[in-house]
């Protein structure tokens, strides 16, 4: 088929009422999530997991993926009335959409926003189109190697564009990889760190680490910091950009796409790092650098096209390789397994209705959140106005529901509450959670991509040098390590060079 | 600077009791990777990178010192919670979703963030009854019933 005969198939099997039914809840729950601070997607996804066993496989994946770049537009809400990001990679658009409400353009901010994050994920949605079916058939020649070398470019993307020590994310990546090895042994079923409990004979559940982590952990900062939204009390009108944000946005919205998109199909980047990354540009390409941060409209654009790019481009990964880049999709990773589908490269050719019908679904999904986000504006207002002393109970009580729905047992509870305070702790004393989830998912892959690769070689690690797309990107791995030391004496070379340059 | 330390050395010391355990599993060789191969090999990495933050960590690195020291009235409300929330874990079964909810949510409106007690009572009957309807009757999810039937 080709790439036009695959996209009709696709909108045919997107626009059917029961998965058109999922991709709205999904944008909703979205959106809804992205506004209300203390609960990001990846809490809401792993909260909704046990909900997919009842639904088809196309719907429940195509719901999960509406949550994820659904609360990319719900998130900027947030950022630009109430100056909290509602989630983790709206935080850019707090430093000018914040400064755009107080001078009276709420309007505008929120308007570019939405209009700029259809653009990006219209953006992403062709890109996934084009590049996916080729890149699957590129990965069909990956072996063990290739995986094991792209899994370490993940772990040490993570590790290294860490934001506080590298050192103590690297000491959190090896953590989770092996928190991975709980439970039974892949290959010889051999129990490792069981303690003969049935609880721990499946390993750590990955649902009740995540809501431990990222959602418990996240409440108990929130109640000790005694956090408080005021949301700023603002008319909100001319929804609709003027002429003259459209000719300041376009470029930023470009740009960010782009970026976003590209940099989201590297393992261990996400969404965040692309906003950082797309504002960092638009300032340095900027004619007046100096006026980002004070409430421009290019400050706004940028970061919220990028995040939502990102969202597309990192689907990519996981439906090809079957590679989880990120948090988020490593929860996607997981509403596939309970569909009995795994991701990879035969996931185009084995279940073309998931691939295209997801594909289609992200299209249709972000006309979904256009066509709400404006309207329904009033009602997150009056929504963030709910004071997080009455929302708190809610959510530790959604979240305390979903883990225990996962397998009815108790003592899920118990790991979810753990890692509640570990995650609270790790968050007190600047240790990164992200390389702990990442390298805990994508750990039990490397384990048997690794093993594999040292029995094909007789255990040889030449293998990985050896093989050339393993090669290569193992020399990518190593110029992420290497690059950042090398970067300052280069730069500081370059300037003494030009400084001592003869002129006239 | 302290927590950091305390932090460091227990990381250290997991990874130390890691090692030891996955030791006792079938560990193989390069050729014929076994069990306790990839166990060992991350428990080694960790204990070493730990104690490098140790050591890091007992010289004042400012990059790894870096820390978010807690209100002490945060850190009672923080624990507190978490108290709570383990309190309804083991009673959950024994007394049913319908009861063990509400008293969380009362507990949590009351002792945490206090609010008036028609907020805490209202609260919890209205979590009680949506929780009901979205998650038993609209999910099916399984929750427990207690010896008053819900």
């Amino acid at each position: 088929m080709s790439v036009l005969e695959s996209i009709t198939f696709g909108f045919g099997v997107a626009l059917q009422p029961g998965n058109l039914f999922a991709c709205f809840v999904g944008v909703f729950v979205g959106t809804l999530i992205g506004v209300l601070p203390g609960i990001g997607p990846v809490a809401t996804m792993s909260l909704l997991l046990p909900v997919t066993f009842a639904m088809s496989p196309t719907a429940a994946i195509i719901m999960m993926a509406g949550i994820y770049y659904g609360a990319m537009y719900g998130g900027s809400t947030t950022s630009i009335l109430v100056n909290i990001p509602g989630e983790a990679a709206s935080v850019v658009t707090c430093l000018d959409g914040y400064r755009m409400a107080r001078q009276g353009r709420a309007g505008a901010a929120l308007g570019i926003c939405a209009f700029g994050s259809f653009i990006a994920g219209s953006v992403s949605v062709l890109g996934i189109m084009l590049l996916a079916p080729p890149l699957a058939r590129i990965a069909l020649g990956f072996g063990p190697p290739e995986i094991f070398a792209l899994l370490l470019i993940g772990f040490t993307m993570v590790t290294w564009l860490a934001s506080g020590s590298r050192l103590k994310a690297a000491a959190m990546a090896l953590l989770g990889l092996f928190l991975g090895t709980v439970g039974l042994d892949p290959i010889t079923a051999t129990p490792r760190f069981t303690f003969d409990t049935i609880t721990l004979s499946d390993g750590i559940g990955l649902v009740p680490m995540i809501m431990g982590v990222f959602g418990v952990a996240e409440v108990l900062l929130n109640i000790e910091a005694g956090i408080k939204q005021e949301v700023f009390r603002t008319r909100i009108r001319g929804l609709l950009p003027t002429r003259q944000d459209w000719k300041d946005s376009a470029f930023p919205i470009a740009r960010g796409s782009v970026l976003g998109f590209f940099l989201g199909i590297l393992p261990g980047i996400g969404a965040i790092i692309p906003t950082f990354i797309a504002y960092a540009v638009e300032k340095r390409l900027s004619r007046h650098p100096e006026r980002f941060g004070t409430g421009v409209i290019e400050g706004v654009a940028a970061p919220e096209a990028a995040n939502n790019a990102a969202t597309g481009g990192s689907m990519i990964p996981l439906l090809t390789l079957g590679i989880a880049p990120n948090v988020v999709m490593a929860v996607l990773l997981g509403a596939f397994l309970i569909q009995g589908v795994q991701p990879g490269p035969l996931l185009i050719t084995e279940h073309p209705q998931i691939f295209w019908g997801v594909v289609a679904s992200m299209y249709v999904g972000n006309v979904m959140l256009l066509v709400l986000n404006l309207p329904l504006i009033g009602l997150w207002v009056q929504l963030l106005r709910v004071p997080y002393a009455i929302l708190f109970p809610l959510i530790l009580l959604f979240s305390v529901i979903g883990v225990y729905g996962v397998a009815s047992n108790m003592w899920d509870l118990v790991v979810m509450l753990v890692f509640g305070a570990v995650g609270y702790a790790m968050r007190k004393l600047a240790y990164e959670p992200a390389p702990l989830v990442l390298a805990f998912v994508l750990g039990r892959l490397a384990e048997e991509s690794i093993r594999q690769s040292l029995l094909m070689s007789r255990g040889s690690l030449a293998i990985l040098v050896e093989r050339p797309i393993a090669g290569v990107l193992l020399a990518v791995a190593a110029l992420i390590i290497v690059l950042p030391a090398v970067a300052g004496p280069l730069k500081s070379a370059l300037a003494a060079l030009t400084r001592s340059a003869p002129t006239g | 600077m302290r927590a950091q330390r305390w932090a460091a050395a227990v990381l250290t010391v997991f990874g130390v009791v890691a090692v030891e355990q996955a030791w006792q599993l079938p560990v193989g060789s390069l050729t014929r990777p076994a069990a306790g191969f990839f166990p060992l090999c991350m428990a080694l990495g960790l204990t070493v990178a730990a104690a490098v933050v140790w050591l890091h960590a007992l010289r004042g690195d400012p990059d790894v010192v870096a820390a978010e020291a807690p209100t002490r009235g945060g850190l009672a409300r923080a624990a507190a919670t978490l108290a709570t929330l383990l309190a309804y874990a083991f009673v959950l079964e024994p007394l049913g979703f319908g009861v063990a909810t509400f008293a969380l949510v009362v507990v949590l409106l009351r002792a945490i963030e206090p609010q008036r007690w028609a907020v805490a009572l209202g609260g919890g009957a209205a979590a009680v009854l949506v929780c009901h309807v979205v998650f038993r009757l609209w999910l099916g999810v399984r929750l427990p019933v207690g010896p008053w039937g819900f």
